[in-house]
């Protein structure tokens, strides 16, 4: 069967061009080169029909630019990605807007990602009408089964977004994504701007409409409880590349790249008692200046001579993937 | 001997919309050495405890009662020149955005020989010796060269060691923390809360701890204190606490946090959402939202009951022990 969701070595980079004075600079003999950061540097995984699959990384390894690559909002500079088999187009004709709806994005902070001049039911039920899924004169009837279906209440929909708590909006964030009948939800840190018992509710909430409607997540966090709670792969990312990928509960059993290990080590946990906190040297990277060979290398404790040499290959056995030397003949 | 005592602090905010009571009738104690986990959600009040305690509360805020003992001094009634000789010095507080508390056009060197001379009578070089220490303290490597920096050089984790440092320069008996780590990623996370452990296990300087994380509190504080709606509903030591809550609060709290517990099924969840502040219920806050409310919990508001020598309670119906959340 093919996955759903296939991604084929896909990269991101973005480029800084040197900006007028840089550029004179440059006439005048100073040394100036554009700037590159890969984002995203080769990553390849694919997504099963429902499944829900958690990526989990530190700020600035790529993780939600590969979620905004797979949303359509950016192409990718170099790879492909499949949504049923076919490659995702940003191509304006009827057939690829029909496939990038069936992709849909929920976002951090659901106040900067709803127009505060829209009333709700603009806000939700806009993009069916638009996208022709439903004609104008029931967009009322749809926006209040979306609503009810996110547990708002319907006399609500004519309301503005600065009338609802953070939870709330949230919800209208989930409904607006819903409303075009997606079948792929990326959620990029949407429960990391909630507080605990409201993030508990909008969990159980994207549990309830995995079974009702059958979708299938990628979910973008790095939160970790939050991803072994809801995951059923975690795919570990480091500085735009992928380190690990295995089942949920393989990765938390046996970690087996040294940046997971580190990673899992150091979450604080509610009933270990008084922790003695564990570090790991140093800090992420600069993905403008990346070190040479394994990403993680300058921060690993087992590293060797061959992790500043060459980049270790993602290597899958059984369902676990590594990129990592120890697992491949060693670090000498 | 006990460093802080706060006795039945009210903070009040009068707005527009009425009387916010941010912080009302909050009680706790803090002894040397001593870690204290201040946890609640957005709104709580937790911050607003903080900031009172450093007199930092601007207006329309005011204290409006209760006392706050710093070593037997009340810290409520000082002159804001009194105040000034202990803020920064007794007592340091630790932000969440260390770019607030830096100063972004000016060099660390600078900033922190600021805040030693402003305590001390000591020579600039001195002071840039105490700051190198200080540095070298919270793990900056070449911490020498790195006070001749300006904050935006520094990384989003270093940033957080120097408002750390600073705070340490005067080597106080108190550090209030609000929410130091919840901007870091969790492998910086853990560096911090390292460091801030040896640190208050060498020097035995107190600190409260305010955070919306439980986990981090886990693992670092001796005491935990969990506000809801500007009060302390339940309070005592951190273990007895988390492994047997007895506020319906407190064990929605530990059953909403997602983990290896409940993989795949849904989470215990607290139902509704904070209340307005300016237009609290009577009686328990927390009512409306309780499973086991009753007419007494919506029309008497439960008073502090001790549960033991350590912990207390503010509930009508507390849980029953032997119940794991």
């Amino acid at each position: 069967m093919t996955p759903l969701l296939q991604l084929d070595s896909v990269s991101r980079r973005f480029v800084r061009k040197p900006d007028m004075i840089e550029k004179v600079a440059g006439w005048l003999g100073a040394d100036v080169r554009t700037q590159i950061v890969r984002a995203v540097d080769g990553v390849s995984f694919s997504v099963a029909r429902g499944e829900v699959v958690g990526l989990v990384g530190e700020s600035g390894c790529g993780k939600s630019t590969l979620g905004r690559m797979i949303a359509g909002m950016i192409p990718p500079s170099e790879g492909e990605i499949r949504y049923e088999g076919q490659t995702l187009s940003d191509k304006r004709d009827a057939k690829s807007r029909r496939q990038r709806l069936k992709l849909q994005m929920i976002f951090q902070d659901p106040m900067s990602s709803l127009n505060p001049r829209m009333k709700v039911e603009d806000i939700v039920g806009e993009s069916a009408v638009y996208h022709g899924l439903i004609p104008g004169a029931h967009k009322r009837e749809h926006v209040a089964a979306l609503l009810e279906k996110v547990a708002l209440d319907p006399t609500y929909a004519s309301r503005y977004p600065h009338q609802f708590s953070g939870g709330q909006r949230q919800r209208i964030c989930i409904a607006r994504a819903l409303a075009v009948k997606p079948d792929f939800l990326i959620c990029d840190e949407s429960v990391a701007a909630l507080d605990v018992s409201i993030q508990a509710q909008i969990i159980n909430l994207f549990h309830q409409l995995r079974e009702e409607l059958h979708l299938t997540y990628l979910f973008i966090s790095h939160d970790l409880g939050v991803i072994q709670h809801l995951a059923d792969r975690v795919v570990v990312m480091y500085l735009g590349r992928v380190v690990e990928s295995a089942p949920t509960e393989a990765l938390f059993e046996a970690p087996q790249h040294p940046y997971t290990q580190a990673l899992l080590a150091q979450v604080p946990k509610l009933h270990a008692g008084r922790q003695q906190f564990q570090t790991i040297r140093g800090e992420i990277a600069s993905a403008l200046n990346p070190p040479s060979g394994c990403h993680f290398h300058t921060r690993c404790p087992m590293a060797g001579p061959r992790c500043q040499r060459e980049a270790p290959a993602l290597v899958e056995s059984g369902n676990h993937a590594v990129a990592c030397h120890l697992h491949q003949g060693g670090t000498q | 001997m006990s460093v802080l005592e706060v006795q039945e602090l009210q903070t009040h905010f009068s707005t527009r919309n009425g009387v916010v009571k941010a912080v009302d009738g909050v009680s706790f104690s803090l002894a040397e050495g001593q870690v204290l986990g201040l946890v609640g959600e957005s709104g709580s009040g937790k911050s607003v405890t903080g900031f009172s305690i450093l007199r930092l509360v601007d207006v329309p805020g005011r204290i409006v009662g209760g006392r706050i003992l710093f070593r037997g001094q009340d810290l409520a009634a000082m002159s804001q020149a009194e105040m000034r000789a202990i803020r920064g010095n007794r007592i340091a507080m630790i932000f969440q955005d260390p770019l607030m508390t830096l100063n972004p056009v000016l060099r660390i060197d600078t900033q922190m020989v600021e805040a030693v001379q402003a305590h001390h009578r000591v020579s600039k070089k001195a002071a840039l010796a105490r700051a190198a220490d200080a540095l070298t303290r919270v793990g900056i490597p070449s911490a020498l060269e790195r006070l001749s920096a300006y904050p935006h050089q520094f990384s989003g984790g270093m940033r957080q060691r120097v408002a750390i440092a600073i705070a340490l320069l005067n080597e106080p008996d108190l550090i209030v923390a609000d929410e130091p780590t919840t901007a870091l990623d969790v492998t910086i996370q853990s560096q911090i809360l390292s460091e801030v452990q040896g640190l208050t296990r060498e020097s035995g300087t107190a600190l409260i701890w305010i955070t919306h994380d439980l986990a981090v509190v886990a693992g670092l504080a001796d005491e935990i204190a969990v506000m809801y709606a500007g009060r302390i509903v339940e309070t005592g030591p951190i273990d007895a606490v988390l492994r047997q809550p007895r506020h319906p609060y407190t064990n929605g709290l530990l059953g909403s946090i997602p983990g290896n517990s409940r993989r795949g099924q849904a989470l215990q969840q607290i139902p509704g959402m904070a209340p307005n502040m300016a237009q609290l219920p009577a009686g328990c806050a927390f009512a409306p939202r309780c499973a086991f409310s009753s007419e007494q919990c919506r029309s008497q508001t439960p008073d502090a009951q001790a549960l033991s020598l350590t912990r207390s309670l503010r509930c009508h119906h507390p849980l029953p022990e032997g119940v794991s959340p």
